[in-house]
């Protein structure tokens, strides 16, 4: 499947703003972002529920949007399966029929009917309920109702529309590995969208990370995580410590950057940044080292508020100058007012100028 | 003209109608009159199948259908005001029925020629005063309607047509304004004295309410208008000074879709039969003089009423609305 | 529990309408037909004003009827008197209303169903059976109720109390009346207040009254302030209650001054009544336009897949107390004039109860009527062919309203709201303008039950579309746009997801609609023929031609099948709440 080059705008709000990628067969794609990001925008492109102002969309060699040149697709001929946001599982309908629509509405065979809904039902686990009327079903169940209405005829593609977002937690986590192994199973490729960055890490091969209608950047979990293109991903993806500090020449002559304390960090300074502008130290509170001695190597701070989250603790230190960090440990038992040192790996810290 | 030539002409003319088969009459207002007309009908002429319309706005209609093409009406029954409407328009066709010149007819006045536009007089509905017995004791019955400016009358409430009702009571409003120096508009004035209801609606359910005795008296009211049930706790009282008397007619329609049926049905109205019938039915006082009635205070022989005329006819709404404004400030 | 908030105009299929495509231009040309339909008679009934002249007569065109109305003190009188009545009105209904709401749909009270089915089985009943039972109850001298009264009470007065001939009288009806059919709008969206909003407030200290005054009622406001403007509207351009009991007391407003200028002169004055109609159209329409720019920001609760439940509060022995006042309520509404009515029909003489006087011969006679049976043939057609007519124009305008973006789809949405800003007399000197005045049709139209379907259409189309509109937006457009990335088609979708889940609601929104062309009188009264006859006209005939004891019995028939369709409504409504 390939993107290209999408525009789509609702009055003056420029929704999706030159949005392109290709997809790979068996792929599972993540589209992540905050709301209002254009995810869900680009999905519903896909899925034809809009058309774009630009662009073209592609699925298996066949075009399916393109205003320039005249083409759209209505949703029904893509051969796509959806799960929305609120499951939209028919009140009117039971489990079986609701999952029977896509083949009903293509005047399969009652019989073919009858043995693809039953397949899929005891796929998604709900072979017992299939006379149940849809409404009287838990968020769960009407979600794998959902899940099995997408995939009851063999979609070309699978949109995922913040699936998860509506369950409670335990049932949200149970029904991602379920999800994520029923996408490997059936070799399905699939576009998700979420706004939830652990959904992301734990079920895509690629991530596209979405902000303001454009892709901010595009990888592996590992590599969209790691090596975060932009503040914003970096922001985006987990709880993130800032420290303010100038680009210096270091005392041993080598290049990095000066905290407010004094304290000197050797790193390797984004390209055209002088020496004396203000730079900012961007690093996850999971990469924060702590140490008790206190004539030890790093930044002194004073630990100022403990939270206990359970095997886990979650400090705050206060640090030079006003600049607060939060680091995340296991339980070493500091107490409020405990002066200790704080280091993090050169390479975990991003350095982006000011 | 002779029984036999009305005769043949009835029996020419019914052999053209059978063929027409139906009859439209726009303008009835009273249910009993209808089934009287339609029993009536069904009776001397099999095969004429009535289909009437109760409207005030007859007039209207009437023109309306006509500029879509629409000739549906044959014959108009009502009052002089919306006949003279329908005639100024020039909508209706002089008739005169073979029934008027049978030898030995006498009436009250002549049905086709009373009036010179188009028109039939059948009925002459002669207007007085209706009372709550209850509500008003034997010796304070009104004689006259000078009577219901007594102190009396203060505490009892009167029920006026509002002229604004039309030819009717328009015609008793100018009546009372007219018959100087009796009534005049010192009656009117002191009518307001007495804080009466004037209403511009349909005059039926202010009968009504007389007979409930939530109104001591009604004017002007017709012998018709008593509610015919035994006991019932009203009575209409012939006022020594007239209340005027409105002629009732029927009209035939230009192009009428039927035209003998039309012809029939006029000549039938003013058939001594059916003057009979309606007379003793519904208490209508009949044109026809002669005619058996079931009360005396159903005929006008002898009664001193002065029927409106065409000039009445003409003056009398306008005149009575702008004096009910006047006086009433309704 | 899946309840969130949704901006109406966020959700939008544009799959339906592919650019200039079929669609499109069936959309555009329906779109046209509508506006033709509301638009005409009222454009038409405008350049009449302006003619002066009676429809279909030459006449030149000036300023003249408008100058003839306004100089006429009558008018001023008139316009005045309905603008102090309709804000009465409103001040009184409202509380009354929103008490009804409340006690059925967010409290325990016990008998809510068959409290609420009462409270609706009002809007089925008949003008004028109602205001012929509260004549007999309620005027001043002979009234019912007012001689029970005044024994009761030792008075030695007359009159009185009661006097249903007065403005107090009108006043009086209307809050009897009004609230039943605002009822109907007001309840889905005290029933969509999710509780937990309610008992946060009483967790946080707030007693049941302060709940409801501080957070039911302020979550409501956009419904309230419909349900303002709408009363408002409809007490402006109520007709048949001012006609039959204002009239008397010499009490004029908008809509008798317009009767009274077409028929009570010897000549109609066209001039005047449109010009009135005329002004009386732009204020109402100003009003509408005002409340819709209002309510544009207006927040729906979507109620989407999954179940919701409200919590009724717990009153206590309070219920008891809330429970009388529904009764009261519902027993003057309704119980009462129907049994005035239903007694008085077996009387000799109408209102006057006598043993003596028992007689079965009203329905013989009623029965016996030649044009009872056409009547009501006419009146089953016209009222199952203008319901249907309105459902399948209001079902388009809301879908096209609120389910796409297509340009000037708000322009579709207030043209629905046209029809209740014209009172029905002048709609239908409007019609008469358009059908006879202007547009000569090759085949008969007027006076035909045709037309009678047109006018009561265009009268049902204001309620149409408000019901319509609030079921579409709480149907989760997902729904439809899961249909159709599962393959069904438009039309697919259409037949095997969206109206399925409307179905209730176009049920029982065409059984209103059903009795709203069931009551119609004033739109009818102007436009029929003897061909096209209807019960309301005939009950009106008898009435007026001195049979009003016919009449009742023909009320009480009347009523009996308004109760039927209570008892349909009520079923369909509990179908669809289970």
């Amino acid at each position: 499947m390939r993107v290209q080059a999408l525009h789509k705008s609702f009055g003056k709000v420029r929704a999706v703003d030159d949005v392109s990628f290709d997809v790979r067969r068996g792929e599972f794609l993540t589209l992540l972002g905050p709301s209002g990001c254009g995810k869900s925008t680009t999905l519903r492109l896909i899925a034809g529920l809009e058309r774009p102002d630009e662009g073209e969309i592609e699925v298996d060699g066949r075009l399916v949007t393109s205003p320039r040149r005249g083409v759209f697709v209505p949703p029904e001929k893509r051969g796509m399966g959806m799960v929305f946001q609120s499951y939209a599982v028919w009140p009117h309908m039971t489990v079986f029929e609701n999952v029977a629509f896509p083949l009903r509405v293509r005047r399969k065979p009652q019989s073919e009917v009858t043995s693809r809904v039953r397949n899929i039902l005891e796929i998604i686990g709900l072979a017992g309920l299939a006379d149940r009327p849809a409404p009287d079903l838990s968020g769960g169940q009407q979600q794998r109702v959902a899940l099995g209405r997408a995939l009851v005829s063999d979609p070309t593609l699978l949109l995922l529309d913040e699936p998860f977002s509506n369950l409670d937690a335990r049932l949200r986590e149970g029904m991602r590995v379920e999800m994520g192994e029923l996408q490997r199973r059936l070799g399905l490729t699939t576009i998700f969208v979420t706004h939830d960055q652990t959904e992301a890490m734990m079920l895509s091969d690629r991530i596209f990370v979405m902000n303001g209608g454009r892709v901010e950047q595009a990888g592996t979990p590992r590599e969209v995580y790691e090596h975060p293109a932009s503040r914003f991903v970096m922001d985006f993806l987990g709880r993130i410590n800032y420290l303010r500090a100038h680009v210096a020449r270091l005392t041993n002559g080598r290049p990095g950057v000066r905290l407010a304390d004094g304290a000197e960090v050797a790193l390797v300074v984004p390209d055209g940044v002088a020496e004396g502008s203000a730079v900012t130290l961007a690093f996850r509170s999971a990469d924060v080292e702590l140490s008790m001695s206190v004539d030890g190597t790093g930044w002194a701070g004073v630990v100022q508020t403990v939270a206990y989250m359970g095997g886990r603790e979650e400090y705050v230190l206060k640090m030079a100058g006003s600049d607060e960090i939060k680091a995340e440990r296991a339980t070493e038992n500091l107490t409020l007012g405990t002066p200790v040192r704080v280091s993090v790996p050169p390479h975990k810290i991003r350095v982006w100028a000011d | 003209m002779t029984t036999a030539e009305e005769a043949a002409w009835e029996k020419q003319t019914y052999e053209a109608a059978k063929n027409e088969g139906k009859l439209v009459v726009y303008g009835f207002w009273n249910p009993d009159l209808e089934k009287v007309t339609r029993d009536f009908l069904a009776e001397k002429y099999p095969g004429i199948e009535l289909e009437t319309l109760t409207t005030t706005t007859a007039t209207d209609k009437i023109r309306t259908e006509r500029q879509t093409g629409q000739f549906v009406v044959d014959a108009y029954l009502g009052g002089g005001t919306t006949a003279l409407g329908l005639a100024d328009l020039g909508f209706t066709e002089k008739f005169a029925p073979p029934a008027e010149s049978l030898a030995g007819s006498q009436w009250k006045v002549q049905p086709s020629s009373y009036m010179s536009f188009p028109s039939v007089v059948y009925a002459i509905q002669g207007k007085g005063i209706l009372i709550n017995t209850t509500l008003v004791p034997k010796d304070k019955e009104p004689k006259k309607f000078e009577d219901l400016l007594d102190p009396f009358w203060s505490g009892k409430k009167i029920v006026m047509d509002h002229p604004g009702r039309g030819g009717g009571p328009g015609g008793s409003w100018a009546r009372w304004v007219s018959d100087t120096p009796t009534l005049g508009r010192t009656f009117l004035e002191g009518l307001k004295a007495q804080n009466p209801v004037l209403d511009a609606g349909s005059a039926a359910p202010d009968i009504d309410a007389t007979a409930r005795g939530e109104y001591a008296a009604y004017l002007p009211a017709y012998p018709s208008s008593i509610p015919q049930v035994p006991g019932a706790p009203v009575k209409f009282i012939w006022p020594e000074q007239t209340g005027g008397a409105t002629p009732t007619m029927v009209a035939m329609m230009k192009d009428a879709p039927h035209p003998n049926a039309a012809k029939l049905y006029l000549n039938m109205q003013i058939l001594p039969e059916y003057q009979q019938k309606i007379s003793q039915v519904l208490w209508i006082s009949p044109n026809l003089l002669g005619v058996a009635v079931p009360d005396p205070i159903v005929s006008l022989e002898g009664r001193n009423v002065t029927v409106d005329t065409e000039a009445d006819t003409k003056r009398n709404t306008n005149w009575a609305n702008t004096i009910g404004k006047e006086i009433f400030g309704q | 529990m899946a309840v969130g908030t949704r901006r109406v105009a966020l959700p939008s299929v544009a799959v339906g309408w592919r650019g200039p495509s079929g669609s499109t231009v069936i959309v555009g040309l329906l779109s046209l037909a509508l506006a033709f339909l509301i638009l005409s008679p009222l454009l038409a009934l405008l350049y009449g004003a302006l003619l002066n002249a009676a429809p279909g007569t030459p006449g030149t065109l000036s300023f003249n009827a408008f100058t003839e109305a306004w100089s006429d003190k009558d008018a001023w009188t008139s316009a005045w008197t309905s603008l102090w009545l309709a804000l009465a009105r409103m001040v009184i209904v409202i509380p009354i209303t929103l008490f009804l709401a409340w006690a059925i749909t967010r409290t325990n009270m016990p008998l809510r169903r068959v409290m609420e089915a009462l409270i609706v089985s009002h809007i089925f009943l008949p003008f004028l059976p109602l205001v012929m039972s509260w004549a007999v109850l309620a005027s001043p001298r002979a009234g019912l109720l007012n001689v029970g009264l005044r024994s009761a009470l030792g008075l030695q007065q007359a009159t009185g109390p009661l006097d249903i001939y007065s403005y107090g009288g009108l006043i009086f009806l209307s809050a009897l009346g009004l609230p039943t059919y605002l009822y109907l709008l007001v309840a889905p969206a005290f029933r969509s207040v999710d509780a937990s909003l309610e008992e946060s407030a009483r967790m946080s200290g707030a007693s049941p009254l302060g709940t409801l005054f501080r957070v039911t009622v302020p979550l409501l406001a956009p419904a309230i302030l419909g349900a303002c403007v709408l009363s408002f509207v409809q007490a402006l351009q109520s007709f048949e209650p001012e006609l039959l009991l204002g009239t008397p007391a010499g009490i004029f407003v908008f809509s008798t001054q317009i009767y009274r200028y077409i028929e009570g002169y010897s000549t109609p004055r066209y001039g005047p009544a449109t010009a009135l109609g005329a002004v009386f159209l732009i204020v109402t329409f100003i009003l509408v336009v005002a409340q819709t720019r209002l309510l544009a920001g207006r927040r729906y609760t979507t109620v989407s897949g999954r179940g919701f439940k409200t919590r009724p509060l717990d009153l206590g022995r309070w219920r008891w107390a809330i429970l009388a006042g529904v009764l009261i309520y519902v027993t003057f509404s309704t119980l009462v004039p129907l049994a005035t009515l239903a007694l008085a029909s077996f009387m000799k003489i109408y209102g006057l109860f006598n043993a003596d006087w028992f007689t079965t011969n009203q329905y013989v006679k009623l029965f016996s009527n030649p044009k009872l049976m056409l009547a009501l043939r006419n009146t089953l057609f016209l009222a199952a062919g203008s319901a249907t007519l309105g459902i399948a124009l209001t079902v388009f305008t809301s879908y096209v309203f609120v389910r796409t973006k297509i340009a000037g789809r708000g322009v579709l949405d207030l043209l629905t709201w046209l029809p209740v800003t014209v009172p029905g007399i002048v709609l239908a000197v409007g019609l008469i303008w358009a059908y006879v005045g202007f547009v000569r049709l090759p085949f008969p139209f007027y006076g035909t039950i045709w037309l009678l379907i047109i006018a009561v259409t265009i009268t049902t189309l204001t309620t149409g579309a408000r019901t319509m509109n609030g079921t579409m937006v709480q149907i989760s457009p997902e729904l439809e746009e899961a249909a159709r990335m599962h393959g069904g088609s438009f039309v697919q979708t259409m037949r095997r997801v969206l109206l399925p889940l409307l179905t209730p609601a176009i049920l029982s929104c065409w059984l209103i609609l059903f009795a709203f062309a069931l009551k119609n009188f004033v739109t009818i009264s102007v436009l029929y023929s003897p061909q096209s006859v209807v019960v309301s006209a005939l009950q009106f005939e008898l009435w007026s031609g001195g049979q009003p004891e016919v009449a009742a019995a023909l009320g009480t028939v009347n009523m009996l099948f308004s109760i039927m369709l209570v008892l349909a409504y009520t079923l369909l409504m509990r179908r669809a709440s289970t």
